[in-house]
């Protein structure tokens, strides 16, 4: 079924979207979406949504933290680097991705899980979209980019947003790349005087446009599944054509943006040292980004799938470690592989450190956003897709309560996805599919 | 069958495919003397342009002196190769933003005052006024050669309109025409290469004579068709058996034929790889960025010294003792090369492990980890890229622990610690299907260095293929260029690779034939590839497949709503 999001009917909505994975219904959501400072007659902020991967999950005992008397998180060795932002975050453990049979297809069963809704069948082939991007075509809508999406490693092949099983997301994979994506040619800044278009934005608009023109002529000429695949390609047409738009626009730069200087040209690849520090320029890049309100979505990526992060001078990538690392027999666990959780938990605290740098009306930007942080995998030694580590920072706006340590007994994961898109202001009643079709949110994450 | 052509009828409405078998012999069957084939027909293409025929046809088209600079998206691979990844792929908002900023840089080069003389067809009469005739030389010009069609009346007049109406924003006509280019290069038809299809007098479907010249093109040359090539489809020239079989023989013996095979052997190894390419530098010191480029380029000259300029059997790819090297590999061969820039012909000794495509330093580099060889990597790579066999994924429950230890003084070398892999059950039958091809290749390390032992303990390179026991890695070669698999795979791959789909029915009938030509010419691969060319095969297309009733309810529920 191939819908045009500009059109999605009522009806359609009731039908089903990501290929029936999603039941839709037409619930008053318009209104979740407006920031609560509009209705108090306060500044308005605009609220944000996005993912933060790592690969290769978490060590069992090592990371789920336990509550105390208090109330307090209290975090074990591996969740330990995010110990100066925890207030910001929740913690969500006890969610499987149920196959139903299907196989476990190592590093990538258990993230599509909870991304499409779907146990894949083969490997390598996303069945159907990823929901984060239905909630970008909702929030993203006016503004320059539905998503700005990186990888820190320096692989534009590192990302797991599908818009269709044909099209990935490509991510910006170096600090020169995002900066030249965000802050290049295409960035309006404030000019001095009255505002006046460029011309020659407007010559490109109108010859843009004979480029949409042909579309009739050439699905005449195309198969089904090609068809799709225009459409898919038109899409992005559209999102260029609406970048051109803004550009015809005064542009309006929000208070808490500052446009930054250029980082200089860095290698990307997966030596820790180098990743640590890419993905610390480009969370900053991102956050000035969300600042700037030229996205309200993202998709950011420390580790891949099956992570291949390793430490200058070592034969072993965290990858290898963590099938072929003896468990220490004194300490029982694999003291290497634990020590690379630790690393990406110290990248998840840059990244939500970055957000919360940036001051927005009383708070921070991290305030008015809401990430989803999430692994492929729980105990990587044996590529297990039940208990998979999941996370959310930031309370969106005041929507979301922080702090909690989440429990789940074996459900589907889809719950969370589920939860994203409910919170998000997307109408869906239920998400997934066969034994992970839920109707069922985190309801403990709701303020 | 012969003489009998099955046509695809397709059932609009209840989203059946049909297959009718009709007694009528078709233009087809006139061009390659009525052999007909069996099976459904398979549907029109559409077919993203690579990075490289992106690359070559903007060099191509216009000149190398044009620079092109962005992100081209990600290859996406699909059963083995690219080109069929390229038939099921589409486009990003992130990659169209660079599609559309790559367009806009060469059409501001291509218009600019110093170019636009060698580029342009014409010049307007004066620069600040529309010129209606010169408009339409450049649409018409650019048209052709960008989308590979001719274009209709109304195409040419929507963007002489377009440009006009430019003119109202721009100052110069110059400026206009930059914009239209930079339109049609961002327009689905420059981007994806889409098959057109007619009826012949007939009423038989076949590909257009300019959807001719792009197959053939693209796949020979890897870019856009030539000027000549243009000409003969204007003609109707590659809808008769002499004006094809003439365009092919010129073809095959153009210089530009090399972009061709270049582009194979990047897609049948899969040496994308290299762009992400990482090795630990305190291990591998030798290692380094143009050692990897070097290493790729090495495997492009040496394939097509052997298979092209040689035109030795396919099989010597395994044993071939004369490869190029540059100072740089000079380093990682320990061979001094003489010429302090480019690249020299060497011959190694026939004593010598060194010379055949697995020693390459880019094979065994790029099938290792960045700070270590794997012998497990390098033995999947033979069996699924070079003999096209399936190695089942990885159990998901299993505990590697076993596996290695790298500093446990009892497992000293990836023998001794894979064989200790090996005597766990789930294990055990996909990596003895692996592992000892892999094992032959662990003189080289991870960077592709000659070494004798691994931690002081002697490497062996003994083991057992398929039912044959072997001392070394010259003799696995030996058994691997006498492998069926070897000369059976390079014909499927290329033939996949040429009509960028996967195996249909015609496609099986197709290889039989192919095989038996290969074998007969000696395995010689450039007469591989003018066979293909010349198949009709090749140029096999049925109708597109129709709109089921869900599309069709789904249209007509979206238009409703748009007027509604």
């Amino acid at each position: 079924m191939s819908i045009d999001r500009k059109s999605l009917s009522r009806r359609s909505l009731l039908r089903g979207m990501f290929q029936g994975t999603a039941i839709g219904v037409g619930l008053p959501w318009l209104e979740c979406l407006v920031p609560s400072a509009l209705a108090e007659g306060g500044a308005v902020h605009p609220l944000r949504f996005g993912t933060w991967f790592w690969g290769l999950g978490v060590t069992p005992g090592r990371w789920t933290p336990s509550v105390g008397e208090n109330g307090e998180l209290n975090l074990l060795a591996e969740s330990a680097p995010l110990e100066s932002v925890k207030q910001h975050l929740n913690f969500m453990t006890g969610f499987d991705a149920i196959l139903d049979g299907r196989p476990n297809h190592v590093h990538f069963s258990g993230t599509f899980a909870l991304r499409s809704g779907i146990a894949c069948q083969k490997i390598g082939q996303v069945e159907g979209p990823t929901f984060e991007n239905h909630i970008a075509d909702h929030m993203s809508a006016s503004t320059r980019f539905k998503t700005i999406d990186f990888a820190a490693t320096g692989n534009p092949r590192d990302a797991y947003s599908f818009r269709s099983a044909q099209v990935r997301n490509t991510p910006e994979a170096t600090p020169v790349e995002l900066y030249n994506r965000i802050f290049g040619a295409g960035f309006q800044r404030p000019g001095e005087g009255e505002f006046e278009p460029d011309p020659r934005t407007l010559s490109r608009l109108s010859v843009l446009s004979v480029v949409g023109e042909q579309r009739r002529a050439l699905e005449a000429q195309l198969g089904r599944e090609d068809r799709q695949r225009l459409d898919q390609y038109f899409t992005s047409v559209r999102e260029v054509e609406q970048q051109l738009e803004l550009q015809t626009q005064e542009p309006v730069i929000p208070e808490a943006c500052t446009i930054p200087e250029s980082p200089l040209q860095a290698e990307g690849n997966y030596d820790l040292a180098n990743v640590h520090a890419n993905h610390a320029v480009m969370s900053r890049l991102l956050a000035l980004a969300l600042a700037c309100d030229q996205t309200r979505n993202f998709n950011a990526l420390f580790s891949n799938s099956a992570s291949s992060l390793h430490r200058s001078g070592e034969a072993s990538s965290h990858h290898l470690f963590t099938h072929e690392e003896f468990t220490d027999s004194d300490l029982g666990y694999q003291v290497e592989t634990s020590h690379f959780v630790v690393e990406n938990m110290k990248g998840f605290a840059t990244f939500i450190e970055a957000l919360a740098a940036i001051p927005e009306g009383d708070g921070t930007l991290l305030d008015n956003t809401l990430v989803l942080a999430h692994s492929d995998t729980s105990w990587a030694k044996i590529h297990a897709v039940q208990n998979i580590p999941m996370m959310t920072a930031g309370s969106f706006g005041g929507r979301v309560k922080t702090g909690e340590n989440i429990v789940a007994n074996g459900d589907p994961i889809t719950r969370v996805g589920l939860t994203m898109q409910q919170i998000t202001g997307l109408p869906v009643e239920s998400y997934g599919t066969r034994s992970m079709e839920t109707s069922s949110p985190v309801t403990q994450l709701y303020a | 069958m012969a003489g009998i052509k099955s046509l695809v009828l397709p059932v609009i409405g209840v989203g059946v495919i049909a297959t009718a078998v009709l007694a009528i012999p078709s233009t087809r069957e006139m061009i390659f003397g009525g052999g007909g084939f069996e099976g459904e027909l398979p549907p029109p293409q559409m077919r993203r342009l690579t990075e490289a025929q992106y690359r070559n046809t903007i060099s191509d088209v216009f000149s190398e002196d044009v620079t092109v600079v962005g992100r081209f998206e990600p290859e996406v691979r699909m059963d083995g190769l690219g080109a069929i990844g390229a038939s099921q792929a589409s486009i990003s908002a992130s990659g169209y933003e660079q599609y559309y900023g790559i367009a806009g840089s060469i059409a501001d080069q291509v218009v600019s005052d110093g170019n636009w003389d060698t580029f342009m067809p014409c010049s307007p009469a004066v620069s600040d006024e529309f010129d209606l005739q010169c408009a339409t030389q450049i649409v018409a010009h650019f048209g052709e050669m960008l989308f590979r069609r001719q274009l209709s009346e109304e195409d040419v007049q929507l963007w002489t309109d377009a440009m006009n109406a430019s003119m109202d924003q721009m100052d110069t006509f110059e400026e206009a025409a930059g914009l239209v280019i930079e339109g049609m290069l961002s327009s689905p038809q420059f981007l994806f290469i889409i098959d057109r299809v007619e009826e012949d007098e007939r009423g038989n479907v076949q590909l257009t004579n300019h959807s001719m010249a792009a197959r053939l093109s693209y796949f020979l040359w890897n870019s856009a068709p030539d000027d000549e090539l243009f000409r003969a489809a204007r003609a109707g020239e590659l809808h008769t058996r002499e004006g094809l079989a003439a365009q092919v023989e010129r073809m095959i013996a153009s210089p530009r034929l090399s972009q061709g095979t270049r582009a194979f052997y990047d897609d049948f190894l899969d040496l994308s790889r290299f762009a992400t390419l990482d090795k630990d530098r305190l291990i591998y010191p030798a290692f380094n960025q143009a050692v990897a480029e070097d290493a790729h380029e090495q495997l492009m000259m040496f394939l097509d010294y052997h298979l092209i300029d040689n035109e030795s059997p396919y099989p010597s790819i395994f044993t071939a003792k004369e490869t190029f090297l540059t100072r740089s590999l000079g380093m990682i061969y320990a061979v001094p090369v003489v010429p302090s820039e480019g690249w020299e012909l060497v011959r190694f000794p026939e004593d010598d492990i060194r010379g055949g495509i697995l020693s390459h330093a880019g094979f065994t580099a790029l099938h290792s980890h960045p700070g270590r060889s794997s012998a497990t990597l390098r033995g999947i790579a033979v069996r699924q890229s070079l003999l096209c066999q399936t190695v089942a994924p990885a159990p998901a429950a299993v505990n590697f622990t076993v596996v290695q230890e790298v500093d446990n003084p009892e497992f000293r070398t990836a023998r001794a610690r894979l064989t200790q892999h090996r005597t766990d059950a789930a294990c055990a039958s996909c990596h003895k299907f692996i592992d000892p091809i892999g094992l032959s290749m662990e003189n080289f390390d991870g960077a592709g260095m000659y070494r004798l032992r691994e931690h002081g303990e002697l490497i062996d390179t003994s083991g057992e293929v398929d039912g044959i026991e072997y001392e070394d890695l010259p003799a696995l070669e030996n058994i691997l260029a006498n492998h069926e698999a070897a000369t059976s795979c390079v014909v499927e791959r290329l033939q996949h690779y040429a009509t960028g789909r996967s195996n249909t029915q015609i496609d099986s009938y197709w290889n039989v034939d192919l095989m038996r030509r290969f074998e007969r010419s000696d395995y010689n691969f450039r007469e591989l590839m003018a066979t293909i060319a010349s198949s009709e095969e090749f140029f096999a297309v049925a109708l597109p497949q129709a709109q089921d009733q869900e599309d069709l309810q789904q249209a007509s529920l979206n238009a409703q709503e748009r007027n509604s």
